[in-house]
């Protein structure tokens, strides 16, 4: 099966492939889309901003006005990239990987913050994949959250991929990959039971009692 | 009057010296963060925080050219 689109190739995530047989299923980033509320309202603040020192200083009886509103409008330039900036930065530093042995969210806003987050699947009891797009305009640009949940009967433990780019078929993808990779790790649930096995190892035997013939009435041959 | 444009000036001198400290050690953090994931921000992105760091050094000259000015005048 082929790779969805709108990922992050696997020669840039060679710091997370750490476990021995790990390989590589997803790694992708937030859709892009995600960026265009925080532009337009950084955007938007910078024109109201703009607008109002421009009537402030047209109230005031200054003698330098032009110089004046030139220059708040260079600070708000200044101001705004660097916004935009860490907005771009921050998204581009927050990516979703998945591989054969583990889920990460890994998240790192320079001079912010810092998170990484992280399922063993080895450890999880059961895996399942739902995928979530709500809107019309997530509809059309194919934006939405893939949802891998572990211990379904419980609902305790979710591990959202959140506003991602095409997210049915990484939900296809990776629900594919996630069964074949438990297949080929044998039992998925290995480490929360002991399985029976058909080699006389089981707790209960089932054992047929032998009479020798003489006790019967028989006679020895 | 002259003190209100002086004041204002100042203000923006502040700000703009400000966010270019800021710039600069956005700048290192965001290479750190480079070889600490093991990923290339696209060369795009860096210019653009560097624009950011030099960007109001610019401006930086320019305000104290025009503070001058107006104590001057």
């Amino acid at each position: 099966m082929q790779n969805p689109d709108g990922q992050i190739q696997a020669y840039e995530l060679t710091h997370f492939i750490t476990l021995v047989g790990e390989k590589l299923v997803i790694a992708t980033r937030k859709h892009w889309f995600v960026l265009a509320l925080p532009i337009t309202i950084i955007l938007f603040g910078a024109f109201v901003f703009s607008v109002l020192t421009l009537v402030l200083f047209s109230l005031l009886p200054l003698s330098s006005k032009a110089i004046l509103f030139t220059l708040t409008t260079l600070v708000i330039v200044t101001i705004i990239a660097s916004f935009i900036t860490k907005a771009i930065v921050d998204w581009y530093c927050h990516f979703y990987i998945v591989t054969t042995r583990k889920i990460l969210e890994v998240c790192h806003a320079p001079l912010s913050s810092s998170k990484i987050n992280e399922v063993l699947l080895d450890q999880v009891r059961c895996t399942e994949v739902d995928v979530k797009v709500s809107g019309m305009l997530e509809e059309f640009i194919e934006m939405g959250d893939v949802i891998v949940t572990f211990d379904r009967p419980t609902h305790q433990e979710e591990f959202v991929l959140h506003d991602i780019q095409n997210p049915r078929n990484i939900g296809l993808y990776l629900s594919d990959m996630l069964e074949s990779t438990h297949q080929h790790q044998g039992n998925p649930f290995f480490s929360w039971y002991k399985m029976r096995d058909n080699n006389n190892n089981s707790r209960f035997r089932l054992r047929e009692e032998i009479f020798p013939k003489h006790s019967e009435g028989g006679t020895f041959a | 009057m002259k003190e209100i444009v002086l004041l204002i000036q100042l203000f923006f001198l502040i700000i703009v010296f400000s966010f270019s400290i800021y710039n600069l050690f956005y700048l290192v953090q965001t290479r750190r963060v480079e070889m600490k994931l093991g990923i290339t921000i696209p060369g795009v992105v860096k210019n653009m925080v560097a624009f950011n760091m030099f960007f109001p050094i610019a401006i930086m000259a320019a305000l104290l050219f025009f503070i001058f000015l107006t104590l001057g005048s």
